[in-house]
């Protein structure tokens, strides 16, 4: 086949689950030896397309042809010659690094003396030959997504279609896997890629934006205009994003948050160990950190899911150490897990969390009429939660959340996998939040979303590294973007 | 109050669109009592004969029949060698074979020793042992009716002297092991509900990260639990009617108080969900909770009763009985059931099934709050 040539054409490709059209009249060829970005809004179809192309789905009508192959009549042939990496893929945690390559080694039929040579370079490649023998659970998320990418690329497919494979991983591991792509891109491999980040979708040679299951655009990134996430989200209907807030400001102390000579450690290993931080009301107080820095864990510590080795702890008045109960009904609380009910309706969830906070039946009226508005379900009170779309679930989350009007609010990686204009707008509400008093408590991944930020701490092995709003940690490191300050502060670190 | 009644409310929303749980629960009180009770029913029924009959007299005849018109025994084939039997047995076609020698009659006829040879297929050994006492019982009446015939030939005036036991039996006057059977199935469900729903609904909290929410929230750790037990009651109960029906059906004498039944039943609930609660601090998700939970449920069933009589274990074991909360709420039922005794009765057994509860409760709500500050 010739470079250049079409690997994939898709042809008036339209999918259907049950009365809801994910993907209609797709027309798209990708072509042999390019790097393909699908961006779009949640629920755009984006997983469903690259699915489609893995012959996983069969379209409902339109065809799909991979490398000649149609994806129904030639299911056997286009899954031998890809490598697919959905969202989910999991290694298996209780084998170690080595004996997961052994085992995708093993199904796609690999001989061993081909198997060896191939394992050779691809932990060379991915920098895991130094953890060969460590159970991949025991990895950080960046060298599994590292190590779920090689158990991929074992049989050398022509064709690797990823989706969201950056996604909960830090800067520095992010980087590494572009490495990786580019240089298997390089040896005239397709790779077709779905991402949420706009750095990463400018790397690409091409990009397909998906907008309720259509294509509205394909073309090279730089044809879209300079600033990508401005072009997507003038695209998107915008939201009528809540701008009152009705909460009374609260009393200025009411947030404060002190840490002194803080340890959390599990068995012999230190988790987290903070000298001193204190965080005052109406903060929004970014955690940054590479995974297993420690983030989750401080984050536990401050709600009372988990109880410090040693040192102090206050928050909002209440000593950790002793009364952790003291704190509840005062915090809110939203984990990287997604926390509602998803067999309960839009407003069983409110109502449910409203009435264990405490709710008077006027109050939770009021509240839930304005979570409703805030994440823009008003009039899909009834819908089951499970029906909902990432992005929609996570508003839910957030506004069940507040119900309460929390003096602390803790937010971890709340705008994972959240498309650029969802997370924009979830910021503005955060700044508003923060505006009435709350203090808010953030992590994430997105380096340039902790720009919101008042302060940020960079985190790493547990220990804080630097602390500073953005604007003073750009100016002392010479640059005009955090996730340059992020990279060099990590690769500086011990 | 108001956390209690949200939280409650929740369970009985998430409850109620969990259809498949739901029609696992009124199966486990119906279809599994019905489908237990005909396929483990130990009674010894239609037991097929094979017969070779050298004497083929009229009194051979008769003791052929005596088999036959009995319950125990139903088809009966006639054969030509004892080759045949052999065949029979081994090809599972017939469970006993009786061969009867050419001079039987005679011999019967002058009170002259005679053997009749019962052959007997020890494949399942509780079925031989059974089916050897009915034939035991029905040719040693035989013989014995034969000697009194020929006493009264002999002389008219002396009735031979035979001496015939009267047995009763008390419950379950004729040995029906069904009763049983069904009173200890609706036992198992009622266990296997209050456990396994406990295990499921708290695991399925941690699995899903709802747990961490529900921490941060006032709601407290025993309005949690509490709330959590009220669908598994409410199913738990309502489920005893179709089982009661069920009990009719098969003919189980219901002696006793029906309230005094539903109130044991829920006090097996409250201390089967005590054990399911403590098994879901223990796992991490719904896989390992219901390992543990089959783990522990095993000898649990073993050691009640419900299986196999506590008085045919060694003794170790019969002490181990006293550990399993089953063993109480199953002497319960079997006492409401077919004895018809009461609360005077049963007061020691009601007490400890509701110790059980007692104890593992509280120290489940210990375990569920310190798992979360570790």
């Amino acid at each position: 086949m010739l470079p250049g040539e079409a690997v994939i054409k898709i042809k008036v490709l339209s999918r259907r689950f049950k009365r809801t059209w994910a993907l209609r009249g797709i027309d798209l060829e990708v072509l042999k030896g390019e790097v393909f970005g699908i961006v779009g809004p949640d629920g755009s179809g984006k997983t469903t397309l690259m699915q489609s192309i893995c012959a996983i789905l069969d379209p409902t009508s339109g065809t799909v042809l991979v490398q000649g192959f149609d994806s129904v009549s030639g299911a056997k042939e286009i899954t031998s010659m890809i490598g697919y990496m959905s969202q989910a893929f999991s290694l298996y945690g209780d084998l170690t690094v080595e004996e997961n390559l052994e085992f995708f080694g093993g199904i796609r039929g690999i001989r061993a003396e081909v198997f060896e040579k191939r394992k050779d370079e691809l932990l060379e490649f991915s920098g895991l030959k130094p953890f060969l023998k460590r159970r991949s659970s025991q990895l950080s998320g960046g060298m599994q997504k590292k190590l779920a990418l090689s158990c991929n690329l074992m049989h050398e497919p022509d064709l690797l279609v990823l989706d969201e494979p950056t996604l909960g991983i830090d800067p520095l591991s992010r980087r590494h896997l572009w490495r990786m792509l580019k240089e298997y891109n390089s040896r005239g491999k397709t790779i077709i890629l779905s991402t949420s980040y706009m750095d990463e979708a400018k790397r690409c040679g091409r990009l397909a934006f998906l907008l309720n299951g259509e294509l509205v655009a394909c073309d090279r990134p730089e044809a879209f205009g300079e600033d990508l996430e401005e072009v997507f989200a003038s695209r998107i209907k915008k939201a009528d994003w809540v701008r009152a807030v009705p909460f009374d400001r609260k009393p200025a102390e009411a947030g404060f948050v002190r840490i002194r000579g803080l340890k959390k450690t599990f068995g012999g290993f230190t988790a987290v160990d903070l000298q001193e931080l204190t965080v005052e009301s109406g903060e929004i107080f970014g955690l940054l950190g590479p995974n297993g820095s420690g983030k989750t864990t401080t984050i536990k510590v401050l709600c009372g899911l988990l109880s410090p080795t040693e040192g102090e702890v206050e928050v909002a008045g209440v000593d950790m150490a002793k009364s952790p109960e003291m704190v509840r009904g005062r915090i809110g609380y939203m984990s990287q897990r997604f926390s509602l009910y998803l067999d309960l309706t839009v407003k069983e969830n409110i109502d449910f969390f409203g009435r264990v906070y405490g709710l008077s039946p006027g109050l939770l009226d009021e509240r839930r009429r304005w979570v409703l508005d805030l994440s823009g379900l008003t009039g899909f009170e009834d819908v089951l939660t499970g029906e909902l779309s990432g992005a929609v679930r996570q508003r839910l989350a957030l506004g069940c959340s507040l119900l309460h009007h929390p003096d602390i609010l803790f937010l971890d990686e709340p705008t994972s996998g959240i498309d650029p204009v969802s997370r924009r707008a979830f910021w503005e509400i955060i700044r508003l939040i923060a505006a009435s008093g709350t203090t808010v408590f953030v992590t994430t991944h997105y380096i340039s979303e902790a720009e919101n930020c008042t302060r940020v701490a960079l985190l790493h092995q547990g220990r804080i590294l630097a602390l500073d709003s953005p604007g003073a940690l750009k100016s002392r490191h010479g640059t005009d973007s955090l996730e340059d300050v992020f990279i060099s502060v990590m690769e500086g670190a011990p | 109050m108001q956390r209690l009644f949200a939280a409650t409310r929740k369970e009985f929303l998430q409850f109620s669109r969990d259809w498949l749980l739901i029609i696992f629960i009124i199966w486990l009180y119906t279809v599994e009592v019905i489908i237990c009770t005909y396929a483990l029913s130990f009674d010894v029924r239609n037991l097929s004969l094979a017969v070779y009959d050298q004497d083929r007299s009229q009194i051979s005849q008769e003791l052929i029949e005596r088999f036959t018109v009995t319950d125990y025994f139903g088809e009966t084939v006639f054969v030509s060698g004892p080759e045949e039997i052999d065949f029979l047995l081994d090809s599972g076609r017939a469970d006993m074979g009786i061969l009867i020698p050419p001079d039987f009659s005679g011999a019967v006829r002058t009170g002259e020793s005679v053997e009749v040879q019962v052959i007997l297929s020890g494949v399942n050994s509780n079925t031989a042992s059974i089916a050897r006492g009915y034939a035991e019982v029905l040719i040693t009446r035989f013989s014995q009716e034969a000697a009194a015939e020929r006493a009264r030939g002999r002389s008219d005036i002396a009735e031979a002297p035979v001496v015939i036991p009267q047995i009763r039996i008390w419950y379950n006057p004729d040995l029906k092991f069904r009763y049983f059977m069904v009173v200890s199935m609706i036992v198992v469900a009622g266990v296997f509900v209050g456990l396994i729903h406990a295990v499921a609904t708290m695991v399925r909290e941690k699995e899903t990260g709802t747990m961490e929410q529900l921490i941060l929230t006032p709601l407290k750790g025993h309005e949690l639990i509490a709330a959590k037990l009220v669908p598994t009651f409410t199913i738990g109960l309502l489920s005893l009617l179709p089982s009661l029906g069920i009990a009719l059906w098969f003919g189980v004498p219901l002696r006793g108080s029906v309230l005094l039944f539903f109130l044991a039943s829920a006090i097996n609930l409250f201390s089967s969900a005590g054990i399911g609660i403590y098994i879901s601090t223990l796992s991490r998700n719904l896989q390992q909770g219901l390992l543990i939970s089959f783990f522990i449920l095993f000898p649990m069933m073993f050691l009640s009763g419900t299986m196999v009589p506590i008085e045919s274990m060694p003794m170790p074991l019969q002490y181990l009985s006293y550990l399993s909360p089953v063993r109480y709420y199953m002497e319960i039922t079997l006492g409401i059931f077919l004895k018809g005794v009461g609360l005077s009765v049963l007061w020691p057994e009601f007490l400890l099934l509701f110790a059980f509860g007692a104890v593992i409760f509280p120290v489940s709500l210990w375990h569920l709050r310190r798992g979360i500050y570790q």
